[in-house]
């Protein structure tokens, strides 16, 4: 008796669990969502929070105000400036200000904590726009 | 008495066809001069500019360093140089390889060039597959709370100003130099240098 409801009660809990890991698996968490506008050199965010180690996506559109080449880097860095830790990044060369956003995963490894976002102009002397969103699993 | 007033006529043309030319050629140096205000720079002295430098990364002296060039992103540069220093890199020595005086439409041109070979190599963009993206990522509504990063104004400013400087001179001078770094020979054909301040900087931007 003690047995058979041990069994029930192990598989009752496993059933009950399967929703969470199912949600948890399919289900991107939205992490920071920003907008910039007439960038030319680069932006930075105020503290969001990193809550772990899976890789980050961005969700994003970008245009310039001249039709110039341009390559923009967004940056999920330790601190603020040049020279703190970037632990993930992504390039694009992209205009997508009409036509669909961008879903691309940043490449780095992600730490989790207080982390910044830098967007930086890394190449073209134009003035950007973009707006977009941070996620993660 | 008819004759003589004949080749006095002749004579007083002639002289104003002098004068007239003269001047003429005259007007045009002087218009050159107006326009073309910075002084002339030469190889020797962009030499001696990169043995400066190079004196003065080795030598930590990152004050010298921000007084003889002019990078818009300020105090970052310094941080890079610095970075780069405690890594155990910096500048070794540079050969001047040409120089040359191009005008500013010149050089956007070249960059534009340079720029659209980089991206269409580069950088490609792989699409993700829609069922890929999460329900709502594909329902991000741009109007939803963003925090709206906004630009120094000040660094605006401040490029704005030099891009003014550099737009009036109407030409700036371009160096290829191959760059000899602890850990790397580059060979850069784009070392951009302008006359501010009373002196020659190298201009990045």
């Amino acid at each position: 008796m003690k047995r058979r409801f041990l069994i029930i009660s192990t598989l009752l809990l496993a059933i009950a669990f399967i929703p969470v890991f199912s949600y948890a698996s399919a289900d991107a968490a939205q992490i920071k969502a920003y907008t910039f506008s007439n960038v030319r050199d680069y932006v930075e965010s105020s503290a969001f929070n990193v809550p772990n180690t899976n890789p980050i996506w961005i969700n994003f559109r970008q245009w310039d105000n001249s039709g110039y080449n341009y390559t923009i880097t967004y940056k999920v860095q330790s601190a603020k400036g040049y020279s703190a830790t970037v632990h993930c990044s992504h390039s694009s060369s992209i205009s997508n200000q009409n036509g669909s956003a961008q879903y691309q995963q940043m490449s780095g490894t992600p730490v989790a904590g207080s982390k910044y976002l830098r967007i930086e102009v890394t190449s073209g002397a134009t003035y950007t726009n973009g707006y977009g969103e941070l996620y993660q699993n | 008495m008819r004759m003589l007033s004949k080749w006095k006529f002749k004579f007083i043309l002639v002289l104003s066809f002098i004068f007239l030319i003269g001047f003429a050629f005259n007007a045009v140096a002087t218009n050159n001069l107006v326009k073309d205000k910075s002084p002339v720079l030469t190889i020797e002295e962009v030499e001696a500019f990169y043995k400066d430098y190079a004196e003065a990364w080795q030598n930590q002296d990152y004050d010298s360093i921000k007084r003889n060039s002019i990078v818009v992103t300020g105090e970052e540069t310094i941080a890079h140089h610095k970075r780069l220093y405690s890594e155990g890199v910096y500048l070794l020595s540079a050969q001047v390889n040409s120089l040359e005086k191009i005008t500013v439409n010149e050089l956007n041109k070249r960059i534009e060039d340079k720029l659209s070979k980089l991206s269409n190599e580069e950088w490609v963009i792989e699409d993700v597959p829609i069922e890929d993206v999460p329900m709502e990522v594909r329902n991000a509504d741009k109007n939803m709370p963003r925090e709206e990063l906004v630009v120094n104004e000040e660094r605006i400013k401040a490029y704005k100003l030099m891009e003014n400087q550099i737009a009036q001179e109407g030409s700036i001078y371009v160096a290829n130099v191959t760059l000899n770094f602890t850990d790397e020979t580059i060979v850069d054909d784009e070392q951009k240098f302008v006359f501010h301040d009373g002196q020659w900087k190298v201009y990045v931007r």
